[in-house]
């Protein structure tokens, strides 16, 4: 055993992790940030960034047998490939239970940066309705903020990531600290314009992604390089990632210590003082056993993570978990919806291409029950784009021989395609519990996902289908298909809940500074803490709520209070 | 090659009545291990693929692709698809597809090609394989060298996006466009 103290401790290093290591450590405080999995250092662990299909194996297919066995359920992201493999966790060494049909798809990656290195990067403001929507309809409960709270923090975050975008002036998802945007390119400018004229509630713009269109040079960041391909990891540091943005602000206070392959067993709690006094580490490559002690706590870890964790932290003032006195420990959880909305061809621009690869889509945010009631509740948003088809529509397509290859030699046909993103309403039932028999290869017990959507999500995505047939048709756009049925919960890996904020002690476990109501030294910054999923992708959210949290969190250390 | 692999596998199922070996996979995991080509394969993917301005399938190594891809379940494969697609094809042209002059192979080949992708109800459904198959020669050309840099463009780092580029005299697809080949 060794015993080291902090001023604080953050478990995981993924988007939140980083933000709480960079706020607290520039705010004077000695930090250690703990990541369960092993090192990838900045350009140098990005092993297959530059390498050319035929460069790998499986000519960037990966292997499939292998993949059926060690990425059973990672596989089905659709940013696992066999670039970047490593950077998903092995399924046979991190298994779960799931109780429902479909079974819940976890999709995790472990390491340190955590899913920041292969994260989707869209980044969204949430809107003063989506901090209202639980109070307005009574499902779930109130936020303990509203949109006022979080914009300043929003601000803040958005002008040290770097988002590129566009502003349009929509009080369903605000504006924010922009760089330049990205272009359109001429079907996307057709379709916007379509909507402009055909739809009046309805918007497409780029993507708010968080790749540079401005270089950062004092974060040694340089401008995307248009290779989209990012999920790699990005020698360029074009994207915002812990090790690209906000690990070198921690290093660079000298307050900083990082410790890998170290997974958080439990957190302490000490009956006395009331608060965490510490965690109990497993060193995963010796084995050994480690206790840390530190004034404040933030678990980081990725929302399932953080409630398994808590959850694992029992004692007797907190036999089902630390910070349950309420009981919703594990309970509310959720994921969007997603499924594609539309797939499309779009004809009429034949002679038009581009160059370079954008790495964001487009999206039309929410337009419906921002007025007039709707058959149901809450919204949905789409995202995708319009790109020519590659030569794998070949895989499709009968015909072999001289003229098939002269087909698929020519860029293909325009298609425009639409993934609708529903939000998923908080329920009860949709929970996580331990499975206390069966144990990953740490020794610590499985988590146990039991998560279904409800009649609410299905009546989204039918109505997001009809919609997005429409549009699409106002275009001139002929529709292949459309789904309404959901994706597998888990995949938008866009999980949330679990310990959600809210305003009353008794049915929540978050204060409105991400504070455990019951023990104060302990925070919960990820998407653990979401009392709603709205149907924006969250990471933007979860870093201004770290980034304040953090600061708060600092206050209390310095004034004595924590 | 391919009588070889048929001719291990029964030797395999053999053994196992025998009660000398009890799993089938092992036998085919050793069957697989031992193609390392097929004269089936080279000819099939050079009539999807053939030579024209750039190299066609064979010449940049499509088959080993496929091999190995096959051995791994790429497309859903099993290590009995060669076997499987050649024996369905022999049956409807009823004899040795290989020993065919290369004029009329590559009339049967798009005959079965076309009903296979018209979903025609008469074919056996083994035929269903030809897919697959076809799926991995055009896979291992298209992400070969030859295939992503001559036969289409490519370029790994384009360093600028440009949304709108009148399409000239060069109509090639970017192979690069990775949302395009994943979303085609």
């Amino acid at each position: 055993m060794t015993t080291n103290h902090y001023d604080a401790i953050v478990v995981g290093s993924g988007i939140t992790g980083g933000w709480a290591a960079k706020e607290l450590t520039e705010q004077g405080l000695k930090v250690l940030l703990l990541e369960r999995g092993k090192n990838v250092e900045h350009r140098k662990g990005y092993k297959n960034e530059m390498k050319h299909p035929w460069e790998l194996p499986f000519m960037g297919q990966g292997n499939k047998a292998y993949w059926d066995k060690h990425y059973a359920v990672q596989q089905h992201s659709g940013h696992l490939t066999e670039w970047n493999e490593d950077f998903w966790v092995d399924d046979l060494d991190h298994p779960y239970q799931s109780v429902q049909s479909p079974a819940f798809r976890w999709l995790r990656g472990y390491q340190l940066g955590g899913k920041s290195l292969m994260w989707g990067r869209q980044s969204y403001r949430w809107s003063e309705a989506d901090f209202n929507a639980n109070a307005q309809d009574g499902v779930g409960t109130d936020w303990p903020i509203r949109y006022g709270d979080l914009a300043p923090w929003y601000d803040y975050v958005e002008e040290f990531v770097g988002i590129s975008g566009a502003a349009e002036g929509l009080a369903q998802l605000p504006d924010g600290k922009f760089q330049p945007p990205m272009a359109l390119n001429s079907v996307e400018q057709h379709i916007r314009a379509t909507l402009q004229s055909k739809f009046k509630d309805r918007v497409l713009t780029v993507g708010r992604v968080a790749n540079l269109t401005q270089a950062k040079p004092e974060q040694g960041r340089g401008p995307c390089m248009n290779r989209a391909i990012c999920p790699r990891g990005c020698s360029f540091g074009a994207y915002f990632s812990t090790q690209s943005s906000t690990l070198p602000a921690a290093v660079a206070t000298g307050n900083l210590t990082l410790r890998t392959d170290s997974v958080v067993e439990r957190v302490e709690y000490d009956q006395k003082t009331h608060r965490a006094s510490g965690v109990h580490v497993i060193d995963r490559s010796t084995k050994e056993k480690h206790f840390f002690s530190a004034k404040v706590i933030f678990l980081c870890a990725g929302a399932f993570n953080s409630v398994g964790l808590m959850l694992r932290s029992k004692s007797a003032a907190f036999p089902n978990g630390i910070a349950n006195s309420s009981g919703v420990l594990g309970k509310y959880i959720m994921d969007h919806a997603t499924t594609l909305g539309v797939v499309s061809e779009i004809p009429g621009f034949e002679d038009s291409y581009y160059y370079g690869n954008r790495p964001t889509g487009v999206v039309i945010p929410r337009f419906v029950n921002l007025g007039e009631p709707q058959a149901y509740l809450r919204g949905f948003s789409y995202q995708g784009g319009a790109f020519r088809a590659g030569w794998s529509r070949g895989l499709r397509e009968a015909g072999i021989g001289v003229k098939y290859k002269q087909q698929l030699q020519e860029a293909g046909p325009w298609k425009f395609v639409l993934t609708t993103f529903a939000e998923c309403l908080p329920m009860a039932h949709n929970q996580i519990t331990l499975d206390e028999q069966l144990k990953d290869i740490d020794g610590l017990p499985q988590l146990k996902i039991d998560f279904r959507f409800s009649e609410n999500e299905y009546k989204l995505l039918a109505a997001a289908k009809a919609e997005a047939a429409k549009m699409v048709e106002a275009a001139g756009g002929k529709v292949i298909f459309g789904r309404d049925q959901p994706n597998p919960g888990g995949s938008a890996i866009h999980e949330m809940g679990g310990a959600r904020m809210g305003k009353d002690p008794k049915t929540s476990v978050l204060n409105q500074y991400n504070q455990a109501h019951d023990v104060p030294n302990l925070f919960v910054t990820d998407g653990a803490a979401m009392a709603s999923s709205a149907c924006q992708n969250p990471s933007l959210t979860y870093m201004a709520l770290t980034a304040r949290a953090a600061r708060k969190a600092a206050e209390l250390v310095k004034s004595g209070a924590l | 090659m391919v009588n070889k692999q048929r001719r291990l596998f029964l030797l395999g199922s053999l053994a196992i009545s025998a009660g000398l070996i009890c799993n089938p996979s092992e036998i085919w995991a050793r069957a697989g291990q031992l193609s390392e080509s097929s004269e089936f394969l080279n000819r099939v993917a050079d009539l999807v693929i053939p030579a024209t301005a750039t190299p066609g399938a064979t010449q940049v190594g499509v088959p080993r692709f496929v091999l190995s891809a096959i051995q791994n379940g790429l497309q859903g494969a099993t290590n009995l698809l060669l076997d499987n697609v050649q024996q369905v094809i022999n049956n409807y042209v009823g004899g040795d597809f290989l020993v065919l002059p290369q004029p009329k192979q590559h009339q049967l080949l798009a005959e079965i090609d076309a009903k296979v992708f018209a979903n025609d109800p008469a074919l056996p459904a083994a035929l269903a394989d030809w897919r697959k198959l076809k799926a991995l020669i055009v896979i291992g050309y298209y992400s070969s060298e030859v295939g992503s840099t001559q036969e289409l463009r490519y370029q790994l780092i384009p360093g600028r996006f440009e949304p709108d580029v009148k399409l000239g005299e060069d109509r090639r697809g970017w192979s690069s466009d990775w949302t395009g080949v994943k979303y085609a």
